[in-house]
This record gives C-alpha cells, structure tokens and sequence, in this order.
C-alpha cells in the first residue's frame, strides 16, 4: 500500500499508527487488542453458523448462514486495516 | 486420475467458492495469483498430482466463485479457503501460495496452524511498511491494467510477469499461459479488489509465529514482487528454506519447469 501513496500521505499514515498503537498501551497493546478482535470475529462467526445449523427452515437457515458470513467479511476487513495502519 | 469438482456454500450463504481436486494421497491446497482462477495451475497440478491429491480453487469474484460481501482481504479469501478443507472434511493439508495466494497461505498458516502440514510461499510478500515494493513503473501499470481489454493487458503484462531468459527461449509456454488465462472472463472489481487487498495484507510482524514447515520459493528477477521480500519472509519463518530462481522473474512456475519437483519433494519430505 505504500507503494500506492505520496510520501505526505505515508506521514500522516505512520503518524496515526503512532498514535495509535500509544493509546492502546494501556489495554495490553495493539498486537494484543487486535488478536483479541481476531478472536471475538471469529467466534461470533461460528457461532452464529452453529445456530444456523440448528434451524432446518429455510429460508431462515440461509439468513443466519449469511449472517455469519456477514460478520465475518466486515471482522476480516476491520482486520486487515488494523493491522496494515497498528502494523502488528 | 480421479478428478472431482464442487461448490462450498455454506449451509446455502451467499458465498460460493468453486474448487476441484485431482488425484490421489496426501492433500495440497495450491492457492493462486492476483485476478487469476484455480486453472491458472494447471502445470502445477500435472505435476503434483501423480502423488498427491491436489485442490485448486477460484478465489471469491472470480470464475465460479462469489461472495456475499465486497470484503477482498487475505483474511476474507483465507477463512474461504479452508470453508473448502471443512467442506472436503480435511484437517491437515499441505499449502501451496503464490503471490498473493501466498499472503492468503500466510494468513491460514497464522490463523489455522493445526491444519497446515507443511507451507510453501511462491514469490509473494509478508506486506505492511517492511515489504520491498515494486518500482513505480510496475505499480503504475497494475493500476493501468485493470482497465485494458483482457488481450492486450495479458500480453502487455509479459515484460513484468517473466524474466529476460523466459521471454526469449519460452514464447511457447508463455502463449500457453496466456491462452489458459484468456479462457477465464476477468472480473474488473474483483481484480481491483484483490490489489487493494495484497497492497493492505500484513503478516510482517506474525511471520515469527508460524511453526510450520515452510519453503519460500521466489525468482531472482521478479519485478512485481522484489526477491528481497523472500529473503525478508525466510528470516522471519523460523526454519523456513530458501529457494531462489537465479533467472527467473514473477510467474516462476512457468519458467522453471523443474521447480514443481523440488516443490512436491519437500511436500514428501514433510508428509
């Protein structure tokens, strides 16, 4: 992504990852509150398909199925930018 | 050799990922390149598949593959990635990423280690700030590439994808990758999407985690993924081999004709 931006752009980027990997010191820092995310997405996700597996009307059984999908595409791209702009 | 296809939809979600698989004995996930379909491996599979039994698979938004969410991340496309090894009731497969299939294989390696037997990473990168970018010429041109017609952007994209040696001695297999590529219709967004998602991927600082057997395979004269990015991942993977392809650019497999054996010898190896 760097590659992508003007060099004005990069300094704010690297300047907001500063400051925020600083505020997140005091909750066991950035890497550690961004696995900690991972981990909750994830477990919603699947938790979410395991109820839907236990509902065998459709189309209620495909709703939840997508929800699950939901919740996971929107945690993997809150993810993704975490951890390109905290770089952990 | 048995050859079998199918579509994961999960308990009948939105998102559909087309894979198929071919042969027989230990499994090898192969996980391909940026705007490409799981066919793209085509010679790899040929020669994997005499001892193994090899997936491919069309990443969300291309060939037969869609999704319920515009959500291109190597996070997304790896969660869709093992949704198959589910699907398939695999628990351990040997992984195979090139490019930034290779960004999804880290991500799997990361977030899935239990099922990762052994990992092999074809020139790709581990991104963030620490990665070698490309030269601005390469990155103007990919941005330029995703509005030319599907023709001219393959063969406008031969000087970056092969190595000097390939382009004069290999026209033949270079015509035959463009002609399997051509055979695919090129999904516009989904290609933008999987540049914005190889340019945010983020492994850099996680690498030192993976515990897996791994082999970081790259060409020495890749201009769209510097080599200094396998040097990078090789020192970060704890125990990870390094194989660099002295005259080799981007699309090695296609090069390097040989490099598919070395690949599944070290797959044997760690079976």
């Amino acid at each position: 992504m760097m590659a992508f931006m003007d060099d004005a752009l990069g300094r704010v980027v690297n300047a907001a990852g500063t400051v925020g990997r600083a505020a997140l010191i005091p909750w066991g820092g950035a890497e550690a509150c961004v696995d900690a995310y991972e981990m909750a997405i994830r477990a919603l996700s699947d938790a979410q398909l395991t109820i839907a597996r236990t509902v065998e009307v459709e189309p209620v059984r495909a709703v939840l199925a997508s929800y699950s999908e939901m919740t996971r595409d929107i945690g993997a791209t809150h993810l993704s930018r975490l951890r390109w702009l905290l770089d952990v | 050799m048995s050859s079998r296809s199918g579509i994961v939809d999960r308990l009948g979600g939105r998102t559909r990922i087309y894979w198929e698989s071919t042969g027989t004995g230990d499994p090898v996930l192969l996980i391909h390149g940026l705007g490409l379909s799981g066919g793209a491996w085509w010679r790899t599979v040929d020669a994997l598949a005499g001892a193994m039994r090899v997936i491919t698979f069309d990443h969300r938004g291309i060939g037969q593959s869609e999704s319920l969410t515009y959500a291109y991340t190597t996070e997304a496309m790896a969660d869709d990635a093992v949704s198959i090894l589910d699907d398939l009731e695999i628990d351990r497969v040997h992984l195979y990423g090139f490019s930034l299939g290779g960004m999804v294989a880290q991500q799997i390696a990361l977030r899935n280690p239990t099922r990762v037997q052994s990992l092999v990473l074809g020139a790709t990168h581990s991104g963030g700030r620490h990665a070698a970018f490309p030269e601005s010429e390469v990155v103007a041109f990919f941005r330029r590439r995703a509005t030319m017609p599907s023709e001219e952007a393959a063969w406008a994209s031969v000087p970056y994808n092969y190595g000097p040696r390939s382009r004069a001695e290999q026209v033949d297999r270079i015509a035959e990758d463009i002609e399997r590529r051509l055979a695919n219709p090129f999904n516009e967004q989904a290609y933008r999407g999987q540049l914005l998602a190889a340019s945010l991927h983020n492994c850099y600082r996680r690498l030192e985690r993976i515990r897996t057997p791994t082999l970081v395979v790259h060409g020495a004269r890749d201009r769209i993924i510097p080599a200094a990015n396998a040097h990078m991942i090789a020192e970060r993977v704890p125990g990870a081999q390094l194989k660099i392809l002295e005259d080799a650019g981007h699309l090695y497999p296609t090069e390097e004709a040989a490099v598919d054996g070395a690949i599944g010898e070290f797959f044997a190896a760690h079976g």
